[in-house]
């Protein structure tokens, strides 16, 4: 009996020693628990920046400085950085909380991706500070200056975004007209990136939400579709296309072009018995269209 | 009261009281629980360190492959969210593998006592695994069925409000249907499943039918003493219920203490579960069965 007692004993041992061992002290999961105590107390600041007396803000600060040199080289480094420049914007000290990200740019230089995060937060300490403009010109720097990062591609929504809310429709039309500008030549510029397919298909969105359908239709036929057809359905596409002139150019001849050339090119498409079905009803419906004209020919010739 | 309750016809009250008496008398009879006690917190032990090296190349990829948002899991705190869900699925396996001899066990243990025999665990561990596989087939049942019961409630009321786009139902918004209620359903749907079912164990134990005349008598006797044994059934869940709930409410809690605070919930949840309400529930409705005659 105590001989097995003695075996469990070996094997509960050494199934903790080979959890404890495994666990580097220096593991994400170590330095994820770190921040995460350090994150607790900056959100009570946060909470009432105003209130907290400036030596707590000090000493979340320090803490900070202190995870990121310990855990130097962990990505969440960044994270630390980015909310003690946080936690100075929260306490209006715009000036100091822009000092920081300059300081942050520099320990990013080689990744525009961070360099286009810490521009977005420059722009937002100009927006908590009401300077709108100037904050505009830090949004726009993103587009110009990391034109291949998400930010950049969420930057004209996030501008057009701003001008629909305060219900500035000159300020929306020209952002708009800014959008399309910077996607297109996205598009243009580098044909062959996969951001160009995104920018591709923000050409189409703005061009729908303008209802412009010829210039969605234009639009359709530069998606690089050949290059893309991971992702872009050529079906799809030629079924976009037929609905919109049928739909919303009332142009039912070039409808039937592509619901024809979607039937003989794809097959096997999903969307093959929506086409069948839709140029059957167009046959119909000019079916009717003859027979209405006919009448309204012998009409004439009776009258 | 118990000595002579035990010769009339049993009370709820009676039955609770004999157990009681016979398991301080003889805590022998919950040794198997606290086994299975033991098993389960060094499962738990395990799991905390599932989003770490070594154990994360093991369990990251099922995890990964088995739950929405998989890979935010394996972070901390987010990890601990989901140690109810895993410790829940290592609590059925331990039941399914372990728990189905110690409730042969410990019930076999518990008649020996009622009949004034002795009870040496030999003699309950050789008839624990005489009727393993019998036991085991009925827990994977019953898990089955509960998991399957639960999943469609939860996809009815899920494709309710998403699909159809409905915002409410009798009045009550979708937050409270898939969050209160549903937690309620699911409480109520545990106590059904366990009241049709638990005289199955019982029968399979002590009576001499085969499995499946077993299985039938069970859901019979359940009918029989319907009353009886949903108040036996009940009055222990009930006990349960504030733990479940702040398991429940695990994330409020994580971020009001500290998000390790969920270990020490889940092992109070194992002690209470295994070691206090599992005996209580199996070991009362034995008591039920045995004197079901008396009835």
């Amino acid at each position: 009996m105590n001989n097995r007692i003695f075996k469990l004993a070996v094997i509960i041992g050494l199934i903790s020693c080979l959890a404890i061992t495994g666990c580097n002290s220096k593991d994400d999961y170590v330095t994820e628990r770190a921040l995460y105590k350090i994150n607790k107390l900056a959100k009570k600041v946060a909470q009432n920046p105003k209130a907290t007396p400036p030596a707590q803000v000090e000493k979340v600060i320090g803490l900070y400085k202190k995870f990121i040199k310990k855990y130097e080289g962990s990505d969440l480094t960044l994270n630390a950085h980015i909310a003690i420049a946080g936690i100075y914007a929260s306490k209006e000290d715009y000036n100091e909380a822009r000092k920081y990200y300059e300081y942050m740019q520099g320990l990013y230089k080689d990744k525009p991706a961070v360099l286009a995060e810490i521009a977005f937060f420059v722009g937002n300490t100009y927006e908590l500070e009401k300077n709108w403009n100037r904050a505009v010109v830090e949004y726009k720097k993103i587009m110009q200056s990391y034109p291949f990062t998400k930010k950049s591609m969420e930057m004209p929504w996030y501008i057009i975004g701003h001008y629909k809310k305060i219900k500035d429709d000159k300020g929306a039309s020209d952002s708009y007209e800014m959008a399309l500008g910077h996607f297109r030549k996205l598009r243009e510029e580098h044909p062959n990136a996969m951001n160009a397919l995104f920018a591709g298909n923000f050409v189409i969105r703005i061009l729908s939400e303008q209802a412009r359908w010829q210039d969605v239709i234009g639009a359709i036929d530069k998606l690089n579709a050949e290059k893309f057809k991971k992702f872009v359905k050529g079906d799809e596409l030629l079924f976009a296309k037929a609905t919109i002139y049928r739909d919303k150019l009332n142009d039912n001849v070039n409808a039937r072009v592509y619901f024809e050339e979607l039937i003989s090119k794809y097959p096997e498409s999903k969307g093959i018995k929506e086409a069948k079905e839709a140029l059957s009803k167009l046959s119909q419906q000019e079916e009717a269209n003859t027979k209405a004209e006919t009448q309204i020919g012998i009409e004439a010739n009776v009258e | 009261m118990t000595e002579e309750s035990s010769q009339n016809k049993p009370t709820i009250f009676s039955i609770w009281a004999n157990t009681y008496r016979r398991i301080v008398d003889n805590p022998v009879v919950i040794l198997p629980f606290c086994i299975i006690v033991f098993i389960e917190l060094l499962a738990l032990a395990v799991l905390y360190f599932f989003p770490r090296e070594p154990i994360k190349s093991i369990l990251g990829p099922v995890i990964e492959q088995f739950f929405t948002n998989g890979k935010m899991y394996m972070h901390y705190p987010a990890n601990f969210l989901l140690m109810p869900k895993l410790l829940y699925w290592a609590r059925v396996v331990i039941s399914i593998v372990f728990g189905s001899l110690a409730i042969g066990v410990s019930g076999h243990l518990f008649n020996l006592i009622r009949q004034k025999k002795p009870a040496h665990l030999s003699f309950g561990i050789k008839v624990g695994f005489k009727k393993y596989i019998s036991i085991a087939v009925i827990q994977i049942f019953l898990y089955f069925l509960y998991n399957f019961v639960q999943n469609s409630i939860t996809v009815v009321i899920g494709k309710y409000f998403v699909k159809s786009g409905n915002k409410a139902f009798l009045g009550l918004s979708a937050n409270i249907w898939q969050g209160p209620i549903l937690f309620s359903i699911d409480v109520i749907l545990g106590i059904i499943i366990q009241l049709f079912f638990i005289y199955m164990y019982m029968d399979v134990l002590f009576g001499k039918a085969g499995f499946f005349k077993s299985m039938l008598n069970g859901i019979i006797l359940s009918f029989r003493l319907f009353f009886r044994t949903f108040m036996l059934l009940l009055v222990p869940t009930l006990v349960y219920l504030p733990l479940a709930i702040i398991i429940y409410n695990l994330g409020t809690v994580m971020d009001r203490f500290f998000p390790e605070i969920t270990m020490l919930i889940l092992a109070v949840n194992v002690i209470l579960g295994s070691l206090i309400l599992d005996p209580c529930i199996i070991l009362s409705c034995a008591e039920s069965y045995l004197s079901k005659e008396k009835s």
